[in-house]
């Protein structure tokens, strides 16, 4: 630790690391305490950032500019019935391109094995493919022409007793067939997506042919967006007509600000900063104690305060570099053993530079006291 | 020459009402360049704050004290003096307090890297307090030439006999009052 060509680095650099460096049982407890904290807001702002897109993953899926859905709708699983004149009297405002049907609803799966779980039976137009389920791994679109096909995700295979294409099961009592399966397609609700035709979505759930949940809406090339959503509020009446983009961010506040399911990811956060900004706050301090007598020196001598500070923020500033790499190489272990569970912990590359950010906060807070202490030191302690 | 510190009717009183404790009382001087001055006196004498004022390290509860005929300001702020230290003043402490985390090298390095410029006044606090007789004459030797050679200001505060030869001029203090100023006849140098 202690082989570092110091000519080339400043003095507040040198003394940093060797400070840190010099006493390496507690530069591991800082570091360790780093990492943990890392791994804490990593994993839980991971699950609230993949959260958030499953619950509006089927919105986010789609390439619709609109979304009409019955008035009071708050997010994309749950949803009343809408008759399909609406849908004609969309197509007949100016600016609209294409409307498709989008049926969403729950209903009773029942195993082959018998056993019940709930499901959600997400019923598409099979001909423009709105609303269609994406990652597909086995089986085609095309399978479900057939009318008691289904596809499901493997990540809840398990769970709704499939095993294999071709396993036939009973929705509702109605017989169905697992034609296909897609990869990474979750739900918040836990009650597993079931892709199939808007027709069969009907049967399976004893809509009527002249229903649907969702109406989406294609816009002209060059359309006003705003004027043709006012225009079809105007037009529909009872119905809430929303940007696609609207319409995932209120799903996504529903689930997790609604519940309470985001305000505890965030919690346990905060504890996870928190506790680092602690742990990085003692260890730097004691480091601190520990040279009081040379700081007191270097004040002598004449070094500004500023000099004591750079010494103590880069001292937290390595400790941040290191603690967020270990860190991020567990939350890495995390993300990909998620990978294959129903919960997802997401990990964009802005979600990193997010936690990067917060490591450096965090330490540089807990270096706060440590500032605080040497900026009241006495340089003439130092002919006592 | 003109003087690098100049102090009139200098005191320094620690504490408050019947608890105060005056450490100088009405201390006149002037420090000049290129001569190496002793401060001796018994323990308790105030030797140790007299070279804290003359460090700027600590203001004087009354007095004027000027450096390089500039009077330092009385709300003098801790940061402009920690640069009038930097800029002018050097000191050799009894204790060294060296980083022990760096190599001697590195401390020196440091030092360095504050970008202090070469001292035109060195204080010293018993530097040769924890040396052998050899090496004790050879620090003091060194002080005496830095100060002839360069034309610096140096106050050594000492116990040490040793040194007394090498001392242009000597300064005795007792009870916080200057009570003897003298050039000896004949120096070492």
């Amino acid at each position: 630790m202690s082989r570092i060509d110091a000519s080339r680095i400043s003095g507040t650099s040198l003394l940093a690391w060797r400070n840190l460096s010099h006493d390496r049982a507690r530069f591991v407890v800082t570091l360790v305490g780093v990492l943990f904290a890392v791994l804490l807001m990593g994993v839980e702002l991971g699950l609230l950032l993949g959260f958030a897109r499953t619950t509006s993953g089927l919105v986010d899926h789609t390439d619709a500019d609109l979304w009409i859905t019955p008035a009071g709708t708050t997010n994309v699983d749950i949803a009343g019935r809408l008759d399909e004149r609406r849908r004609f009297e969309a197509l007949a405002v100016s600016g609209v391109a294409q409307v498709d049907q989008l049926m969403m609803q729950f209903a009773f799966w029942r195993k082959p094995d018998g056993g019940t779980e709930s499901v959600s039976v997400v019923g598409f137009n099979l001909a423009t493919g709105q609303g269609r389920p994406w990652n597909l791994v086995e089986g085609t679109i095309e399978d479900l022409q057939q009318d008691d096909a289904v596809i499901i995700d493997r990540l809840y295979a398990a769970k709704l007793g499939v095993t294999a294409r071709g396993q036939t099961v009973e929705i509702n009592n109605r017989r169905a067939r697992v034609v296909g399966f897609t990869a990474g397609i979750r739900t918040f609700t836990q009650s597993p997506y079931v892709f199939t035709t808007h027709r069969n979505a009907q049967r399976l759930t004893f809509f009527r042919p002249d229903q649907t949940t969702y109406l989406l809406v294609r816009l002209h090339p060059g359309a006003d967006a705003a004027a043709v959503r006012d225009a079809l509020q105007t037009r529909l009446g009872r119905v809430d007509v929303w940007f696609a983009e609207d319409f995932a961010r209120a799903a996504q506040r529903y689930w997790l600000i609604t519940t309470g399911a985001g305000s505890a990811l965030l919690l346990a956060a905060l504890l996870g900063l928190v506790v680092g900004i602690v742990i990085v706050g003692q260890t730097l301090y004691a480091t601190t104690v520990d040279r009081l007598p040379e700081y007191a020196t270097l004040r002598a001598m004449g070094a500004p305060n500023r000099y004591l500070y750079r010494v103590i923020l880069k001292q937290a500033a390595i400790s941040a570099v290191f603690g967020f790499a270990g860190g991020m190489v567990l939350v890495g272990g995390v993300v990909l053993a998620s990978a294959g569970s129903t919960v997802a912990v997401a990990m964009p590359p802005g979600l990193v530079a997010v936690l990067a950010l917060l490591t450096l906060c965090m330490c540089a807070l807990g270096a706060l006291v440590s500032i605080r202490r040497v900026t009241r030191i006495d340089p003439t302690s130092v002919f006592q | 020459m003109s003087a690098v510190i100049t102090l009139d009717k200098v005191g320094v009183v620690y504490g408050r009402g019947a608890t105060a404790l005056a450490a100088l009382q009405d201390v006149t001087l002037a420090i000049q360049p290129g001569e190496m001055t002793l401060l001796l006196g018994p323990s308790g004498s105030g030797k140790t704050s007299l070279l804290q004022v003359m460090g700027c390290l600590l203001r004087p509860t009354h007095g004027r004290v000027q450096l390089f005929g500039e009077t330092l300001a009385r709300d003098l702020g801790v940061e402009a003096l920690a640069a009038l230290r930097l800029a002018h003043i050097g000191f050799v402490f009894q204790h060294y307090n060296l980083f022990p985390t760096l190599k001697a090298w590195e401390n020196v390095a440091i030092a360095l890297d504050l970008e202090a410029r070469g001292p035109r006044i060195l204080l010293a606090d018993e530097p040769t307090a924890a040396l052998d007789g050899k090496t004790g004459q050879g620090v003091a030797a060194a002080l005496h030439d830095l100060a002839h050679g360069s034309g610096v200001a140096v106050v050594v505060v000492s116990h040490d006999p040793r040194v007394e030869p090498f001392g242009d001029r000597v300064l005795h203090l007792e009870d916080g009052r200057l009570v003897d100023d003298r050039r000896p006849a004949r120096s070492s140098a």
